[in-house]
């Protein structure tokens, strides 16, 4: 597991490592199951040609939990995420490698605690951002470790 | 779907009308679903010793994610929507953008309340169309009435 952050390690622009994901047809329908959204664009090709999509696209919330994943892979044991916003820019097919970022953007420490802002989004392979957005989560300080 | 479409007027109608409240009980296999979906292997979810569950365990904040929608039964159709007793005016459905600000920790054993209620409707000609924009606002608490989580949640209806 990796180190604990602290507060005090982390500067504005820094880059947080990276997630890759590559979202398969099958990940989708286990993603329908855990969160009981079957709408049919997400498995269905015809149903998704239908509705003026390409192919089945991951859902948006799979990728507000990737968005999620990538600020608690870096900031636990010790960081609590605090918010999470997001807009769903493009769409994503299924089957291709997506790339997780995330960007720290600010620092402040509001009362006792030392928040970290971060702007995080998704890839797709051609660079092209389809969900955009940004997190705050809480960071243990060195000080008080 | 009723033979004449809802208008801006019909869905104006719902704002801030209160909805029946959708009741999760938080149990272990929905959070190893959730991980297994999510593929987050992160073993602070999954250790009962971990610090933040304190002897129970702890879901990534993004569980917060399924614990609002609707059930996806015959009731509420293909499409999940936010408040099952508010119809969608359109068929098809993008989501645009949410929002989640965590205050507690949702822990496995709880029972969570959701209350969400239709914020917000616009009309806008678009690409795909005339669409409706939806958004939605949703509180939940725990079985000690404490807020755990707030989200506000925009989709395009078209």
């Amino acid at each position: 597991m990796a180190q604990q952050v602290y507060f005090e390690d982390v500067a504005q622009g820094q880059e947080i490592p990276a997630l890759r994901k590559h979202p398969t047809r099958r990940q989708l329908v286990m993603w329908a199951g855990a969160s009981e959204d079957f709408y049919e664009i997400h498995y269905d090709t015809e149903f998704a040609r239908a509705n003026q999509l390409g192919d089945v696209i991951v859902h948006g919330r799979l990728k507000a939990a990737f968005l999620g994943q990538i600020v608690t892979d870096w900031s636990s044991p010790g960081g609590v995420l605090r918010k999470l916003s997001c807009r769903y820019k493009g769409t994503d097919p299924a089957n291709e490698d997506m790339l997780i970022r995330g960007v720290v953007t600010g620092k402040r420490v509001e009362g006792v605690e030392q928040l970290v802002d971060l702007e995080v989004w998704s890839e797709r392979p051609d660079g092209t951002k389809t969900t955009v957005g940004a997190a705050t989560v809480c960071l243990p300080a060195k000080a008080s470790a | 779907m009723s033979e004449t479409k809802p208008t801006i007027e019909d869905m104006q109608a719902y704002v801030n009308v209160e909805a029946p409240p959708h009741v999760l009980h938080i149990e272990k296999e929905l959070v190893r679903r959730f991980l297994e979906a999510v593929q987050d292997r992160n073993p602070l979810w999954t250790d009962e010793a971990a610090p933040a569950g304190a002897g129970s365990l702890v879901p990534p904040q993004l569980f917060c994610a399924i614990m609002t929608i609707a059930r996806c039964s015959s009731e509420t159709g293909k499409i999940p929507v936010p408040v099952a007793t508010i119809p969608l005016p359109r068929r098809n459905v993008l989501e645009g953008e949410e929002t989640w600000e965590f205050f507690a920790p949702v822990r496995v054993g709880d029972t969570i309340t959701s209350h969400t209620r239709l914020s917000d409707v616009k009309l806008r000609e678009g690409r795909l169309g005339e669409m409706f924009i939806l958004t939605y606002v949703a509180e939940s608490v725990n079985q000690r009435g404490e807020l755990v989580a707030r989200s506000s949640n925009t989709i395009v209806n078209y």
